[in-house]
């Protein structure tokens, strides 16, 4: 293992985000909010083992982005309720990168090739906290090593339990390990653990009229929120939704985001 | 202080007693020697216990006034991340000490949130007293 001072950082939630430093784009506890895209920083802890070559811990930053769905009623709820709902995510993008002193630059992104999705769905009986999925398909290039690696179709899975979306200040730990894969299908590593700290909000755009993607799931109801409901009863109308799609222009996730 | 108030004061209350019970098994040991089940089961006690009862209040307080203390978000939030390492640490660790995880990180995570965790109850609930305490980078 190496011993870049990052390393020893441990993974306990993103400060900046908890509301310690403000955000530009509110986010309030125990309430839904209507489907978005949102492009948040993220903080990525990630053990990985290269075989013949050695394991690391690298520490990576970066931003992904994610559509999240309108949420839907699940169980006997006629409309979206905190902890009885689910809103789907599918990730677009993320871009991580991070330096070790065992394979030198390390960079990660999602496999074009594979679907990375999730949800956030009810409450655990035992808390008020919503769970938090996701299966990710990344894709890890180790430049110096001449390596680029794919999981094979085999996603990380992570898991966090949230009161906020989207999750400001969120830690996702995997819960499984992957193996990782040359061009001709051949285990060169291992990808042993993933620790995520969900950062702030970089830019969040309404889904608006686009609506959601594909028919209700067994016991769902739900669509794009109509009314603004208090925190912990339904759906929120706040300040995204009343100021409206903003314009954005063709080249917006290709851009460079300020920070 | 109002009702939702007082709910809140007396949970917290309860939460920073119960969590110095926590904080006890694993001050001042190494992780070879702290087993990891009776840790468990003491945690899932004060989450779905004490833990729960505070964060319905803050539930409450949100629903009516629209929204929340910061501080409170951080520390709703730093109890569910502690849930999900906890979970986590369930599935790798089982029967076994803390020091026999094969992902020694989220050990140094569990310990480094347990003492961020109990200094932010400290200073909640000495808030509460008007002593003026704050440590905003300790959470």
């Amino acid at each position: 293992m190496g011993d870049n001072p990052a390393q020893a950082r441990p993974v306990v939630g993103n400060l900046g985000s908890w509301g310690l430093a403000g955000s530009r784009i509110p986010v309030q506890p125990y309430r839904l909010s209507a489907g978005a895209t949102d492009t948040m920083t993220v903080r990525v802890r990630e053990k990985i083992d290269i075989h013949g070559v050695g394991t690391d811990v690298v520490d990576m930053q970066g931003i992904f982005t994610v559509r999240r769905d309108h949420p839907r009623a699940i169980g006997a709820a006629a409309t979206p309720q905190w902890g009885q709902a689910v809103v789907r995510t599918e990730f677009r993008s993320l871009e991580l990168s991070g330096e070790s002193p065992v394979f030198g630059t390390v960079r990660v992104h999602l496999d074009p090739n594979q679907l990375s999705s999730g949800e956030v769905g009810a409450a655990d009986a035992n808390s008020l906290a919503a769970k938090c999925r996701a299966n990710l398909n990344p894709v890890v290039e180790l430049p110096e090593l001449g390596l680029t690696l794919t999981t094979g179709g085999q996603p990380v899975t992570l898991a966090s339990k949230v009161i906020q979306i989207p999750p400001v200040g969120d830690v996702a730990r995997s819960e499984n390990s992957v193996a990782l894969k040359d061009d001709a299908g051949k285990d060169l590593g291992e990808i042993i653990s993933s620790d995520v700290e969900v950062g702030g909000v970089l830019a969040s755009i309404p889904l608006g009229s686009t609506g959601s993607v594909g028919q209700p799931g067994p016991g769902e109801q739900g669509g794009p929120p109509r009314q603004a409901a208090q925190p912990g009863q339904g759906e929120q109308g706040g300040a995204q939704r009343q100021a409206g799609p903003q314009p954005i222009d063709a080249g917006f996730f290709t851009r460079t985001i300020a920070r | 202080m109002d009702t939702i108030d007082r709910a809140i004061g007396a949970s917290l209350s309860k939460c920073q007693r119960e969590f110095e019970g926590i904080l006890r098994r694993v001050t001042g040991e190494v992780p070879e020697v702290i087993a990891f089940e009776p840790l468990w089961n003491t945690w899932v006690q004060y989450y779905s216990g004490p833990f729960r009862q505070l964060d319905t209040n803050l539930l409450s307080s949100a629903s009516r006034t629209g929204s929340l203390f910061p501080r409170y978000i951080v520390l709703s939030t730093m109890h569910h991340n502690i849930h999900r390492l906890m979970e986590v640490l369930s599935n790798n660790i089982q029967e076994k000490t803390l020091g026999d995880s094969n992902i020694p990180e989220r050990v140094t995570d569990l310990l480094e949130s347990f003492m961020r965790l109990a200094i932010l109850l400290n200073d909640l609930e000495a808030s509460r007293f008007g002593d003026g305490v704050r440590t905003n980078g300790a959470a």
